[in-house]
């Protein structure tokens, strides 16, 4: 398994039993998941109700919003780094889970070594509200995010 | 069985229970152990084999299910409440799961040979 395929594991373990548990109930993973002529390496949906037990269930019944969420993720190489055109290719993927699947919120996390500068940029200058977007640098350990609250977000929650 | 037992000791004289107190530890220890023990083989044992065509799985007593691998066309890996993994296989009618965390089986491992399995179904 190489470096991105391993950190593509770790992240979905993350998002399923560790970090991502913190902020939505992520409980179903797919892998190689396409949408159109995109294929997600790892797509999984969750839900911000957290479920549990007697008291962690009625603190989200009563604190949590229902919504359905969703985590993306998409591993990157030289050929296929983000650039503007790209981006907005798998962003409008994600999109189109999320109606489908009444998403309010969705993760897009790109994984890749030693990012360009202009893929970096790209990374920052991804605006869309509903979808927060980071790229995971698995050589230097260091996540870029896009500027909004779910991309700053992402970063908090991903560990390299 | 244990509460009438429980009922049994309390409304009979100490005098008469305190003798046999070890006999009744180990009479209650024996049944639990026999009967546990068969509870578990009737209800949640499970029994899960499978090769490259297909797969058999069978929980306590109930009859094997058995399914080929080309059957379904996708695969996910599926927590529940419990924090419980199962592997769930979509095909044409409803999905089937196949619990990989009571099977000890590695969840994340185990989805990715399955997923493999169903790719290589699809083209045989």
């Amino acid at each position: 398994m190489n470096a991105t395929q391993d950190a593509l594991a770790r992240l979905e373990k993350q998002m399923m039993t560790g970090r991502g548990r913190w902020v939505a109930d992520f409980n179903e993973s797919f892998r190689d998941y396409r949408v159109g002529d995109v294929t997600f390496d790892v797509f999984i949906s969750g839900n911000t109700r957290v479920k549990g037990f007697i008291i962690s269930r009625l603190f989200s019944f009563f604190l949590n919003p229902n919504y359905e969420v969703g985590f993306f993720a998409i591993s990157t190489d030289p050929e296929n780094e983000p650039n503007p055109r790209r981006l907005r290719k798998w962003i409008l993927a994600v999109k189109s889970v999320m109606t489908k699947s009444e998403m309010k919120w969705a993760w897009l996390a790109l994984i890749g070594q030693s990012p360009s500068e202009s893929a970096s940029k790209c990374v920052q200058e991804a605006t869309d509200p509903a979808v927060g977007v980071a790229y995971i640098d698995v050589t230097s350990r260091q996540v870029i995010s896009a500027d909004t609250h779910l991309g700053r977000q992402l970063k908090k929650y991903v560990r390299v | 069985m244990f509460m009438i037992q429980a009922v049994i000791i309390l409304f009979t004289p100490m005098a008469l229970t305190a003798p046999i107190w070890y006999q009744i530890l180990a009479v209650n220890v024996i049944v639990a152990l026999v009967l546990g023990w068969y509870l578990y083989k009737q209800w949640y044992h499970m029994e899960f084999s499978y090769d490259e065509a297909g797969f058999r799985l069978r929980k306590g007593k109930t009859p094997t299910v058995s399914h080929m691998w080309k059957e379904f066309s996708r695969v996910s890996l599926a927590r529940n409440e419990y924090g419980e993994f199962r592997v769930r296989l979509y095909g044409s009618g409803d999905p089937f799961e196949i619990p990989v965390s009571k099977l000890k089986l590695d969840a994340f491992r185990f989805r990715l040979d399955v997923m493999n399995l169903v790719a290589m179904s699809q083209v045989s």
